[in-house]
C-alpha cells in the first residue's frame, strides 16, 4: 500500500444546527486520482474547504503529508472551484501572475510558468486580452493554469470539465494524468460518473454529510455485480414468461434483461431462449458507477428516513 | 517569503490607481470643489444684473427722490409722466413698476410699488432697503442733522478679531477659518465615506464573481480582509497626497503668474508680495518648508488664510484612522450580502454614525472648544470629521487630539475583529439574506 498525501480523521463540520460533514474518514493515496462523489448539497464543498484549509473542521483532523494541514500547505495545493471566478477587468497575464505570487511564486517563476502553459493550451495570444473579452471555455482554461501553475503537490478540481467542449475535455484530462505521472495527487469531484471510472483508482461517495461508500473502483464494482443479464436475440420474446422465479427488469423488441439468481436458473433460462429465439448476444450485466450511485444514495436516503420517523 | 498581505495591498493599489475612475476623479474633484466656490458667486452676479429693475419714482418730495436715484441709478428713475401713461407703461413691460412717493415724509410707514409682476422677496426686499435708509436720512436732514455727523452716525463698523499667542498678536481670520474648517471636515466625510464604500464593492465584487474561494485557498481570510482594506486606503491617502502637492504648485505657481504679467488689474498686495518671496524661499527649502505661511493672496475680498502643518497632519491622520474604523466594517457588510443591491440597508447603521457629525459640523464651527464640541469630537465616531474642524478652526489641546486618535485606534480593534469574524462567514455564504441580528451572532459566536 501506498503511502497517504491526505488522512481525514472523524471530521465533523457544522453550520449552525446543519452538519455539512458529519464523522468522515477517508485517505488518499499519494499519486492518485481520487474520487470525490455525492448528490448536490451533499457536503462534497464543505469537505473540500476543509482539504484545501479555507476553513478548519469543529472537530477531527486532517492531514497533509502526515502533518496537520497548516495554513503553509495552501502554496502546495491547487484548488479549481465548480464556481469559477476571475477578475473580470484584469488581463490574464496579470490575473495570473497574481494568483501565482499568492501561492508564493516570485513574478519571474510565475511568468516561465505561464508561458509554458499558455502555449500548451493554445492561448499564447491571450496574454493582455482582459478576462471579459473571453469565452466561458477559454476563462476555464485561464482558471485551471492558475490551478496548476505553482506546481502543487495536491489538485483539487471541482467539475473541471463542465462547459468544455470534446476536445478541450481530452485536452484537460491529457493534463490531468500527466500531472498524476509526475507524481502529483488529484481529488476529482464531479458527477460525470465515465470521467471516474476512467481516471480514479478510488473515491468516496457523500450523502447527507456522510461517507457512504469508499475504497478502490474496481473492487466496489466488483462487490456490486448483480445477476442481471441482457439478452439480444431475434424472435418472440414471450418464453421469458412461461419461466418461473426469475425477474424480469426489462423488455424491448430485441432485447431482455432479466434477473437470474442461480445458475439453474440461468440454464433454464438459456435453454428455453435457445428453443424459441435466435440468440445474438448474452451477457452479466457490470454495474457502473452510476448505478452503484444511485442504488447506494437510495438505500442510504431510505435507512435514514426509517432512522428519523 | 514576500508576504501575500502585500501582494494583496499591491494589487488592490495599483487596480485602483491604474482605473479611469481614479483618474478621472483626482482631476475632477478640485475643479468640481472650484465650482462649488465659484458658480454661487458667478450666478449670483448674473442673477443681480439680469434683475436690474427700472422703476420709476414719481415724487412729491424731491428730497427723497434725488437720494434715491443718487443711490442706486440703474434702478431708480425720476419720472414726470402721469399715472395713467406709467400704468400703460408697466403693462407695456417698458418699465417694471413705480413708486408714488407723498409730499410728506413725516409720518410715512407703507409705500405702494405698481408692478407688473407681482415681484420677488429679494426684489421687494431690496426697494424696502434702500427706500428705508433714503427716507431715514433725509428725516434726520429734516431734523437739522449736519450731513458730516449723518456719515459719522452711518459707518459700519467690522470686528477685527485679533489672536493672543505665544507668537505675539495675530490676525484671526474667523470667517476664513470657519470656511477652511468647514471643507476640512466634509473633505474628510466624504472620504471616509466614499473610500469606505469602496472596500464595501470590492469584496462583494469579489465574492459575486466567486473569486473569493480562490482566494481563501491561498490566503487567511483575515489577510485578505486587511490587504483589501490597506490596499483601497492607500489610493485614498494617495489621492489625498495628490490634491496636497496640487495646491502647493497652484499656490506657487499662480502668483507667480499674477506678478509676472505686467498691467495686471490685479496689483499684489504688500503682504502677498512678502509671501511670494517666501513661497520662493520655501520653493528652494523643499516646498514643505517649516514656515507654515503657505501663501496669502485676496482674492475678492477673501483672504486664504494660512494652512498650519498641524492641520495638514490630523488631516492626513484623521483620514488614516477614521477609515480604517469604517472601512473595517463596511467590508463586514460587503461579505454578508451576495450583491450590491442587498447592501444598502446592511449599510445604513455605518453611514449614521458617519453623517451625524456633517449635520453638526455647523455648531462646532461656530464653537469649536465650547463643552459641547469638546465632547462630540472626542467620541470615536465622530472624531475624524469633528476633530479636524476643530482643529482647522481653533486651537485644540494638544491631549485632546491624542484622546481622539486613543479612542478611534481602540474602536478600530473593535471593529476590524468583529469585522473580520463576520467577513470569515459571510464571504462563502450564499444565498441566503442575513440580517444585522444574525451578523452579531457571528460576531459572537466562538470560533
Amino acid at each position: 500500500m501506498q503511502e497517504a498525501l491526505i488522512t481525514i480523521d472523524s471530521v465533523v463540520k457544522k453550520f449552525g444546527t446543519y452538519t455539512a460533514s458529519n464523522n468522515i474518514s477517508l485517505s488518499i493515496e499519494k499519486g492518485t486520482i481520487f474520487g470525490l462523489l455525492g448528490p448536490n448539497g451533499a457536503g462534497k464543498t464543505t469537505l473540500i474547504r476543509m482539504i484545501t484549509n479555507i476553513f478548519a473542521p469543529d472537530s477531527g483532523t486532517i492531514r497533509f503529508n502526515n502533518q496537520l494541514l497548516n495554513e503553509d500547505d495552501k502554496n502546495n495545493i491547487g484548488y479549481l472551484p465548480e464556481e469559477r471566478g476571475l477578475y473580470r477587468k484584469q488581463s490574464v497575464q496579470d490575473q495570473i501572475r497574481y494568483f501565482a505570487e499568492l501561492k508564493g511564486m516570485t513574478k519571474k517563476e510565475a511568468f516561465i510558468a505561464m508561458d509554458f502553459w499558455l502555449e500548451r493550451m493554445g492561448a499564447e495570444t491571450w496574454k493582455q486580452k482582459k478576462i471579459n473579452e473571453l469565452s466561458k471555455g477559454m476563462q476555464q482554461k485561464v482558471q485551471f493554469i492558475t490551478t496548476i501553475l505553482h506546481n502543487p503537490s495536491l489538485l483539487v478540481l471541482d467539475e473541471p470539465f463542465s462547459g468544455l467542449d470534446p476536445l478541450n475535455v481530452q485536452l484537460f484530462i491529457d493534463i490531468i494524468l500527466e500531472l498524476q505521472q509526475q507524481g502529483k495527487t488529484i481529488i476529482l469531484s464531479t458527477h460525470q460518473m465515465e470521467q471516474v471510472e476512467k481516471l480514479c483508482e478510488s473515491f468516496a461517495l457523500i450523502n447527507k454529510g456522510h461517507c457512504i461508500l469508499k475504497g478502490n473502483v474496481q473492487s466496489i464494482k466488483k462487490q456490486y455485480v448483480t445477476n442481471s443479464f441482457k439478452l439480444k436475440f431475434e424472435g418472440d420474446s414471450d418464453f421469458v414468461d412461461t419461466i418461473e422465479g426469475i425477474e424480469i427488469l426489462g423488455k424491448q423488441k430485441d432485447s431482455l434483461i432479466v434477473g437470474l439468481p442461480t445458475v439453474e436458473k440461468q440454464k433454464e433460462f438459456l435453454v428455453k431462449a435457445i428453443e424459441v429465439v435466435e440468440i445474438k448476444r448474452f451477457e452479466l450485466i457490470e454495474p457502473t458507477l452510476h448505478d452503484i450511485f444511485i442504488k447506494v444514495v437510495k438505500e442510504n436516503e431510505f435507512t435514514q428516513n426509517g432512522v428519523t420517523e | 517569503m514576500k508576504s501575500k498581505i502585500f501582494i494583496i495591498i499591491r494589487h488592490e493599489f495599483l487596480a485602483k490607481v491604474k482605473s479611469k475612475g481614479f483618474i478621472l476623479s483626482t482631476f475632477l474633484a478640485p475643479v468640481g470643489m472650484m465650482m462649488l466656490i465659484v458658480v454661487p458667486i458667478v450666478v449670483a452676479l448674473l442673477a443681480s444684473d439680469t434683475t436690474k429693475k427700472s422703476i420709476a419714482i414719481v415724487d412729491q418730495n424731491t428730497e427723497v427722490s434725488k437720494q434715491l436715484v443718487h443711490s442706486d441709478p440703474s434702478t431708480y428713475f425720476n419720472s414726470t409722466l402721469s399715472i395713467d401713461s406709467l400704468q400703460s407703461l408697466v403693462k407695456e413691460s417698458k418699465i417694471d413698476g413705480y413708486i408714488v412717493i407723498p409730499t410728506t415724509i413725516d409720518s410715512l410707514k407703507t409705500i405702494q410699488y405698481f408692478s407688473n409682476t407681482a415681484g420677488s422677496l429679494t426684489q421687494v426686499e431690496s426697494i424696502e432697503n434702500s427706500l428705508e435708509k433714503t427716507v431715514r436720512n433725509v428725516r434726520m436732514k429734516q431734523s437739522g442733522i449736519d450731513s458730516t455727523v449723518l456719515k459719522d452716525i452711518n459707518a459700519k463698523i467690522t470686528v477685527d478679531v485679533k489672536k493672543i499667542s505665544t507668537k505675539g498678536i495675530e490676525n484671526y481670520q474667523t470667517k476664513e477659518l470657519a470656511a477652511i474648517g468647514y471643507v476640512a471636515g466634509m473633505l474628510i466625510y466624504i472620504m471616509i465615506l466614499l473610500y469606505g464604500m469602496y472596500v464595501s464593492r470590492g469584496v462583494i465584487e469579489e465574492k459575486a464573481n466567486r473569486i473569493v474561494e480562490v482566494m481563501a485557498s491561498s490566503v487567511t481570510p483575515f489577510q485578505l480582509m486587511l490587504g483589501k482594506i490597506i490596499g483601497i486606503g492607500s489610493v485614498g491617502l494617495f489621492q489625498i497626497l495628490l490634491w496636497i502637492s496640487m495646491v502647493l504648485v497652484l499656490g506657487i505657481v499662480i502668483p507667480l503668474v499674477l506678478a509676472l504679467i505686467p498691467g495686471m488689474t490685479v496689483t499684489p498686495s504688500p503682504e502677498m508680495v512678502s509671501a511670494l518671496s517666501q513661497s520662493k524661499m520655501q520653493g528652494m527649502n523643499g516646498m514643505m518648508g517649516a514656515t507654515p505661511s503657505v501663501l496669502t493672496p485676496s482674492i475678492g475680498g477673501f483672504q486664504i488664510p494660512t494652512i498650519s502643518p498641524l492641520l495638514v497632519f490630523v488631516f492626513l491622520g484623521n483620514f488614516v484612522v477614521g477609515y480604517f474604523m469604517y472601512s473595517s466594517l463596511f467590508a463586514g457588510v460587503g461579505a454578508a450580502v451576495d450583491q450590491e443591491s442587498d447592501a444598502q440597508q446592511l449599510q445604513g447603521p455605518i453611514m449614521i454614525p458617519i453623517i451625524i457629525p456633517v449635520l453638526l459640523m455647523m455648531n462646532v464651527v461656530m464653537d469649536p472648544n465650547g463643552t459641547m464640541s469638546v465632547i462630540l469630537s472626542l467620541i470615536p465616531f465622530f472624531s475624524p470629521t469633528l476633530m479636524v474642524v476643530r482643529v482647522a478652526v481653533s486651537e485644540v489641546p494638544v491631549w485632546q487630539i491624542i484622546a481622539s486618535y486613543v479612542g478611534m485606534i481602540a474602536m478600530f480593534f473593535v471593529f476590524v475583529r468583529a469585522a473580520a469574524k463576520i467577513y470569515r462567514i459571510g464571504i462563502l455564504m450564499y444565498g441566503k439574506k442575513v440580517t444585522l441580528g444574525e451578523m452579531f451572532k457571528w460576531i459572537f459566536q466562538k470560533n
